[in-house]
């Protein structure tokens, strides 16, 4: 029987635990306790969004005029439609736009792991600002070019 | 007083078998199928293992690795080694727990090696969820009691068993709650300061069109729903009851196998519609609540109404409405039992 009130306490213990360490993670700056997560996702409606996107200009011998968005060059990123793509352009366009050098060094060279090659590549970066649904339905979106496709696979 | 008679019936047909020695009998039963379905988890682990054996190479290769902390020692020596050693450990270990889950040394090995696997592949830059509640489970399976494998194992160790298991669907379930809070803490935060919320028309089209255009993907019916918000609308704050409600499901088992599927066609429809997949915790609620030991046989559709978090209340109204002329027959005449 004491077995069984102290396996009971420890099970009751592993929820609790699992419950407070989720709401840990979602308030932590660093982020998620692994493996124990807020599940915070999609709680927030989006808004006016502002986001950024790599446009490529070059990339070996392929020319884009117009440029085309990073995720839409075929064969050059591992994943481009996964959410890991999106959040890695992200969080690099972030510390660009804050002037943050070591996280940008960091985002890019994240990024930059999962290409297939990167010689040869130009593009710049842009910030975006839309609504989600006007852009969904072909509206206009703002775009703010935050540095000049001058680097050839290099960081900005 | 048929209303009455059949209400009695009702009420002692669902009652616990305590007298007649069906509670132990079912603790046996229950302990059998139980014993089932830890063993068709780490199966599934193997399975789980195997399939991911193409990943292995690509894995394998040295690149930029942002490391999570059950990995974070891969970076001290050989990279490429240590995570070789990980993905074999992986491997190894889910084999020989698929064969002998018995051994607590054995789980807590598959444990680790499922930890570090999930966490290697989520050291890219951010971490992806689809792969969490193994882990949990791997986690909660860890406490099994000693002997739990065995047949003639005693009472208190089968009901140590399905204790593990009770506790395990609610782990799986809490995650749910969690995820339902953080869209209703966020919904009733924009609607209060005035931004677009979640209980609007073109509440779930947003996120829809927004998750979308972050992954330049289309999606079976994503369009759609863009294209008509009020049929989508209905959609998310459907989700967002499922979820909160999950973990008060769990303690209710006429509940389960309702739960499970509704929690499964939501998975199924944010793959439709999001372009989201969870397979692995599709899997998890066919395990721990299509198929849960707890779930009464049958499909009794007044215990549910009974027992539905929060909407209950709806049925006591109508279930009291329905009382209301037998009461009123047993007041006149007399000769019934009162209602406690």
């Amino acid at each position: 029987m004491k077995k069984y009130r102290r396996l009971q306490s420890a099970l009751a213990a592993l929820v609790v635990g699992t419950f407070a360490l989720g709401m840990v993670s979602a308030v932590r700056p660093s982020g998620e306790i692994f493996p124990f997560a807020s599940w915070f996702l999609f709680s927030l409606v989006p808004q006016r969004v502002t986001s950024y996107q790599i446009r490529v200009h070059a990339w070996g011998d392929q020319k884009f005029d117009p440029p085309k968005s990073l995720i839409e060059v075929d064969g050059l990123v591992r994943g481009p439609q996964s959410s890991l793509v999106y959040q890695l352009v992200q969080r690099f366009g972030r510390a660009v736009d804050s002037g943050n050098g070591a996280e940008s060094d960091s985002a890019w060279r994240l990024l930059q792991a999962r290409f297939s090659n990167p010689d040869g590549l130009h593009y710049d970066l842009v910030k975006l600002s839309y609504d989600p649904m006007e852009r969904a339905r072909g509206e206009r979106v703002e775009r703010t070019v935050l540095n000049p496709a001058d680097r050839a696979g290099q960081k900005p | 007083m048929s209303a009455l008679v059949h209400r009695i019936g009702w009420r002692l047909r669902r009652a616990p078998r305590v007298a007649s020695g069906g509670t132990f009998r079912s603790v046996a039963m229950r302990a059998v199928s139980t014993r089932g379905l830890v063993r068709g988890f780490y199966a599934y682990l193997l399975f789980l293992a195997a399939v991911s054996i193409p990943e292995f190479g690509s894995l394998a290769q040295p690149r930029e690795l942002s490391l999570l902390w059950p990995v974070a020692w891969v970076d001290a020596g050989s990279p490429s080694g240590s995570v070789r050693l990980i993905l074999g450990f992986f491997l190894a270990a889910s084999v020989t727990v698929a064969i002998w889950p018995g051994p607590r040394l054995l789980r807590v090995g598959a444990f680790v090696g499922l930890l570090c696997f999930v966490a290697l592949k989520n050291s890219e830059g951010k971490i992806g969820h689809s792969l969490h509640l193994p882990i949990l489970v791997a986690l909660a399976f860890v406490f099994l009691p000693r002997g739990w494998d065995r047949p003639d194992a005693q009472r208190w160790v089968q009901m140590s068993l399905l204790q593990v298991f009770a506790a395990t669907q609610v782990l799986l379930l809490l995650t749910y709650t969690m995820s339902g809070l953080g869209k209703l803490g966020g919904g009733l935060y924009e609607w209060v300061s005035g931004q677009a919320h979640p209980f609007q028309i073109d509440g779930f089209s947003r996120v829809v069109a927004e998750r979308l255009l972050q992954t330049n993907s289309s999606s079976v019916l994503g369009r759609w729903i863009i294209d008509h918000p009020w049929l989508g609308w209905p959609l998310l704050p459907g989700a967002i009851y499922l979820q909160i409600t999950a973990v008060a499901a769990a303690f209710r088992p006429s509940l389960h196998r309702l739960w499970g599927t509704a929690l499964i066609l939501f998975h199924i429809g944010n793959a439709f519609i999001l372009t989201i997949y969870f397979p692995h915790s599709v899997f998890l609620l066919g395990l721990f609540l299509l198929a849960s030991p707890f779930a009464p046989p049958g499909f009794d559709a007044r215990q549910i109404l009974a027992d539905l978090p929060i909407l209950s209340v709806f049925s006591r109204v109508s279930s009291r409405r329905s009382m209301a002329p037998v009461k009123g027959l047993k007041s006149s005449k007399n000769d019934g039992p009162s209602r406690s």
